[in-house]
């Protein structure tokens, strides 16, 4: 794996709360929105990110560089199955994280572009609303009060609905 | 480099935001992308009463799966079934394009150890069906060798049991009104979703499954005369000519599954038009079969067809009413 080779050309990214996190170049191309960046060579050599925290950085940074190492898949139509599995492991234990840093890192990921970090962040989010009530899933998400339905309104769609709710 | 940094919350904005989740800065779109993973109706319809962006929102995605619980039923007891229901609910959601739905097996009357192994197919269907299919083996193997093994080499020619011919055929029409309903249930589904582009509708034990898409959707929506509103009942009367067939012993080349003893039903709309005589034509009931023992049964269904066409008799008719 070439990827971590020290020679490679490095990037330097800086957070909200002005943590700088230095990465192989390689790693930040995870990100199309900076791969973007970097091909139209309007990136410095620090890139700041003025609205993701150093928490979420680095979480994000943790994942590009698992996903950077690992074989791509269009790379070679016959990549052995450990490197599948052993990514999709790493997935799973990599969203085991609260709720709040999951949307954290679901924005900070929709804003770099990181595709792959996007599903798996909204795939998190729908396993822990499935089969939970509309309460359960608004004190999940921490849903304001204010964008509820209004009473008349979420009335009529329960009875309109109401074989789901039985 | 701007291109990047959007908006550099300082303290006071974090204040305002407070401890409020980040929830509401979520883009639509990711709305939409946590809300398409969910699939399932059920938690579809749920989901909406969660909020007002959720109620918008869950009405774009594009692929929705329904399936039945298993007290769900066709049979309208005490007024209307409650899986019609169901089916109304998904109503709202007019971007669907891909929809699947899986009802609960039915409990059919006479079925027992020696009638237990069918399946059925809709041969030919636009916006009435035309022609329907039960094979019901008295038994299945799944290759040469256990069929050898468990009944020796020498063959023993199984006469067809006229009693039993007798149970299959109240087994195959019982599938018969689950196959009319099927076919109403997906023509009401295409008719209230203008945005269908595939519909597959299968039971619990995988005994059936009809699937229909492009197309074929297209003609049977501009096919579509009077809006049959899903909140009145509907009395569907299906009338079809019944013929059978029973071929001791049928092996197949290409799953390599042997038959014993099978029973075939063939019930055709008796009012096809003209120059439609609903004969049966492979390519009918040879699209993309997932299951190996469903593909094995559709093998068995063309080569009867191909093969022992000759032996199929009887062509009373059968009447029946059914209300959706």
């Amino acid at each position: 794996m070439s990827t971590s080779s020290s020679s490679s050309k490095k990037i330097v990214l800086k957070s909200a709360d002005n943590e700088t996190f230095e990465i192989d170049e390689i790693v930040a191309l995870e990100s199309q929105a900076i791969k973007n960046m970097i091909e139209d060579e309007c990136a410095d050599n620090v890139i700041p990110l003025g609205n993701i925290d150093s928490k979420t950085l680095s979480k994000i940074i943790e994942y590009c560089k698992k996903h950077a190492e690992s074989p791509k898949k269009d790379d070679n139509a016959d990549i052995d199955e450990k490197a599948v599995e052993d990514l999709k492991s790493f997935d799973a234990e990599f969203a085991k994280v609260d709720m709040p840093l999951i949307q954290d890192i679901l924005m900070a990921a929709n804003f770099l572009n990181i595709d792959n970090l996007i599903g798996l962040m909204c795939r998190t989010i729908a396993d822990r609303i499935k089969g939970k009530t509309p309460e359960e899933i608004r004190k999940i998400l921490n849903i304001n009060k204010n964008d509820l339905l209004s009473p008349e309104q979420e009335a009529k769609a329960r009875e309109e609905n109401s074989w789901a709710f039985d | 480099m701007s291109a990047i940094v959007r908006t550099v919350p300082d303290d006071e904005s974090e204040d305002e935001f407070g401890d409020s989740s980040s929830f509401s800065h979520l883009p639509d779109e990711m709305v939409l992308q946590i809300l398409r993973e969910l699939i399932d109706l059920k938690t579809l319809c749920v989901c909406k009463l969660v909020c007002k962006r959720f109620f918008r929102i869950a009405h774009q995605v594009r692929t929705i799966s329904f399936t039945a619980p298993s007290n769900f039923n066709w049979k309208t007891s005490d007024g209307r079934a409650s899986i019609w229901s169901a089916i109304e609910s998904l109503n709202s959601f007019k971007m669907v394009k891909s929809l699947s739905i899986e009802v609960p097996s039915s409990c059919h009357e006479g079925v027992n150890k020696r009638c237990s192994l069918f399946k059925w197919k809709i041969i030919k269907f636009g916006n009435k069906l035309d022609s329907f299919v039960f094979l019901s083996p008295n038994s299945v193997y799944h290759n040469k060798e256990s069929h050898d093994n468990e009944n020796g080499h020498e063959q023993v020619v199984e006469e067809g049991d006229v009693r039993i011919t007798k149970k299959k055929r109240n087994i195959a029409l019982q599938c018969l009104s689950d196959a009319v309903r099927s076919h109403s249930m997906m023509l009401i589904c295409i008719e209230n979703i203008p945005s269908l582009e595939k519909v597959v509708m299968t039971d619990s034990d995988k005994r059936w499954r009809i699937s229909v898409s492009g197309g074929k959707i297209a003609e049977m929506r501009n096919g579509l005369s009077s809006a049959a509103a899903i909140t009145d009942q509907i009395l569907l009367r299906f009338s079809c000519k019944v013929s059978n067939c029973y071929v001791p012993l049928l092996e197949l080349p290409v799953s390599g599954y042997v038959l014993k003893g099978v029973t075939l039903f063939l019930c055709e709309r008796d009012d096809l038009p003209e120059g439609n005589d609903g004969s049966v034509t492979i390519n009918d009931i040879n699209d993309n079969l997932v299951d190996k023992e469903e593909a094995a049964y559709s093998e068995a269904m063309m080569e009867i067809f191909k093969n022992h066409s000759g032996g199929m008799e009887g062509q009373d008719t059968f009447v029946a009413y059914y209300v959706i």
